[in-house]
């Protein structure tokens, strides 16, 4: 048989909240995202650190995306970053205020595409203040 | 009267013959995922034993010299990392890890060696599986550097039941000629049940440049142990003894559906 964990009802609650919006966050930055290609398959990841956020992407044979667009966006689906991929990885920006989740978009051309998602926690990870 | 004995002794016989064709020895590494996505869960659990994995007969295994993480970015010791844990009636360890970069992330253990008086000889099997992670799996092919292992030319994970599995058994990173090649199901649940105890380790001689080809007939953990002799000895009881190498990998292989 399980243990149950036994929270106060206010601490289980505002798990539950947390939980709950970190999920939403999740969905809402899920929606609208390319359906990634299978063959020659795209994988874009990005970590949160010292404010930063640091992006790579590459195909599954660890070569590098040498050109397409990286597109950055916050969790209430506008852009904040749009540029074209010029093969140098990692791609630096800072967090400043998006603190509520990204999804980092690359684009490669010809059905190659991916993305990665950041949300509230991971991005919490990163800070330094 | 004497018959009786005569009888309880074939028996008896029968029964030590029986368990000499089957009780193949596997160090084992089994993680709680293979393949992690950004959607998954990122930290994985791991249980490192030593056992007859079919038979989910569990062996004692020390403290190990060696428990390595080749991650994408650097070699890390995990030793400390080990906590100790029951693995089929005896002594194992399991730990949890974040993944937190893409790659792969290959697990290896060099165990201290274990004495089987029934083989009168020390047993050393190296022993390692693959996690891949977030997309990335360059160099999935590529050995080690380990005194023996088996270099996958299948990828090692996410393969299908029933898949050909592929690799090449090396010692000192060079191919051994007609390798012998032990293949055992980790029959988790004890649910397969074995028409016969030949067939709990299935055996493949490897070629010439030591590759050697198995297909499974199901989904799960099946194990690859290739065993060589050291050309060293090591004494028990104040006699040298033979030490048999086991260069062992676990694939897992997944459902068709």
């Amino acid at each position: 048989m399980k243990a149950a964990r036994h929270f106060p009802a206010n601490q289980g609650q505002r798990q539950e909240a947390l939980r709950l919006s970190i999920l939403g966050v999740v969905i809402a930055l899920a929606v609208g995202c390319p359906r990634s290609a299978d063959a020659h398959q795209l994988s874009v990841f990005a970590k949160a650190q010292d404010d930063a956020v640091m992006i790579t992407a590459n195909f599954a044979n660890g070569s590098e995306v040498k050109s397409g667009i990286l597109r950055v966006f916050g969790a209430d689906d506008t852009l904040i970053l749009q540029q074209d991929i010029e093969g140098i990885w990692p791609v630096v920006f800072s967090v400043g205020p998006h603190r509520d989740g990204l999804r980092i978009e690359v684009d490669a051309g010809n059905g190659h595409n991916s993305y990665w998602i950041l949300t509230p926690v991971d991005l919490s990870q990163g800070k330094t203040d | 009267m004497k018959n009786g004995i005569r009888i309880l002794f074939l028996g008896a016989s029968a029964l030590v013959l029986c368990a000499q064709t089957s009780d193949a020895h596997y160090g084992m590494i089994i993680p709680s995922d293979t393949m992690v996505e950004q959607q998954d869960n990122r930290t994985i659990s791991l249980t490192v034993g030593f056992a007859h994995p079919f038979e989910q007969e569990g062996m004692e295994l020390a403290q190990p010299n060696v428990f390595r993480l080749f991650s994408p970015s650097a070699e890390v010791d995990l030793l400390s990392e080990l906590t100790a844990a029951d693995v089929m009636g005896a002594s194992g360890y399991t730990m949890s890890l974040p993944i937190k970069e893409p790659g792969l992330h290959v697990f290896y253990i060099e165990p201290k060696p274990y004495w089987e008086p029934a083989e009168d000889t020390f047993i050393i099997h190296h022993t390692k599986t693959y996690v891949a992670a977030f997309g990335q799996e360059d160099g999935w092919d590529k050995p080690h550097g380990l005194i023996t292992e088996i270099r996958p030319l299948s990828k090692p994970y996410g393969l299908w039941a029933g898949n050909l599995f592929q690799g090449q058994v090396l010692r000192d990173g060079q191919p051994v000629p007609n390798a012998e090649v032990e293949v055992e199901y980790f029959n988790q649940g004890g649910s397969i049940v074995a028409p016969s105890k030949y067939m709990i380790t299935q055996t493949i001689i490897a070629d010439d440049d030591g590759i050697f080809s198995y297909a499974t007939p199901a989904s799960g953990w099946w194990g690859f142990a290739a065993l060589t002799t050291a050309d060293y000895t090591l004494p028990q009881d104040g006699v040298e003894k033979t030490v048999e190498l086991g260069a062992v990998i676990w694939v897992h292989f997944e459902d068709w559906k």
